[in-house]
């Protein structure tokens, strides 16, 4: 019988519809977070600083994208790319324990002048990197323990 | 869209699970059940696979009933 699955990604009909809703999210939150970020520098109020900003809003739109993938298993079917979600896991993990060194050893701050300097904007992006991965695991868990319910 | 009863039941009537259907048709375990549960809407495409690995004509799983219209 002919496979149903289309594209490189081994994703079936059902995935593929959603994954495009999931880029339309990310790109609508994306957009409205560069507007009021906008308005906000026009108003004189710095919220991170350098270039942090517009990182965060990144992995605001990245993160969104990630957590709503996994939420509505449009998990690809190769394990290349599903140990991605492992490696953004260490990543997070490796960042959060430097960036937690920092703090509670050399006490150095996350805020300076009301705005998120590196370390503050570096916490943020690992959490974002840890939920993202820990989702994946909880949900892989899940699964496998439904299909055996089954 | 209500649940397709129809066929979960001929699913079982064939002794297949969700993921023996799913890899039968070419589809991941996931949207079995969104078909099942009426969360998703097939392609012809898949209806016709769905049918044909379960042995049953397309009006028999998917024609709404006179109280599913």
């Amino acid at each position: 019988m002919k496979k149903c699955f289309m594209g490189d990604d081994g994703l079936d009909e059902r995935q593929l519809l959603l994954r495009g809703n999931v880029y339309k999210h990310s790109l609508i939150l994306m957009m409205a977070l560069l507007l009021i970020d906008g308005f906000l520098k026009d108003e004189g109020i710095v919220w991170a600083q350098g270039m942090w900003g517009n990182i965060l809003i990144f992995w605001a739109g990245m993160g969104l994208a990630l957590v709503e993938f996994i939420l509505r298993d449009i998990l690809p079917r190769s394990r290349r790319q599903n140990s991605l979600y492992i490696f953004l896991g260490l990543c997070g993990l490796m960042l959060a324990v430097l960036i937690g060194t920092s703090i509670f050893i050399a006490h150095e701050p996350l805020i300076e002048n009301g705005a998120l300097n590196a370390r503050g904007a570096g916490l943020i992006q690992a959490a974002v990197m840890l939920t993202v991965c820990l989702l994946f695991i909880g949900k892989r868990v899940n699964d496998g323990r439904r299909r055996d319910e089954e | 869209m209500g649940k397709n009863l129809r066929m979960k039941a001929a699913r079982a009537a064939k002794g297949l699970t969700q993921q023996e259907l799913a890899d039968r048709v070419g589809v991941t375990r996931q949207t079995v059940v969104a078909i099942e549960k009426g969360d998703y809407n097939p392609t012809v495409r898949l209806c016709v696979d769905i049918c044909r690995a379960l042995g049953v004509t397309l009006n028999e799983l998917f024609w709404p009933g006179e109280d599913e219209r």
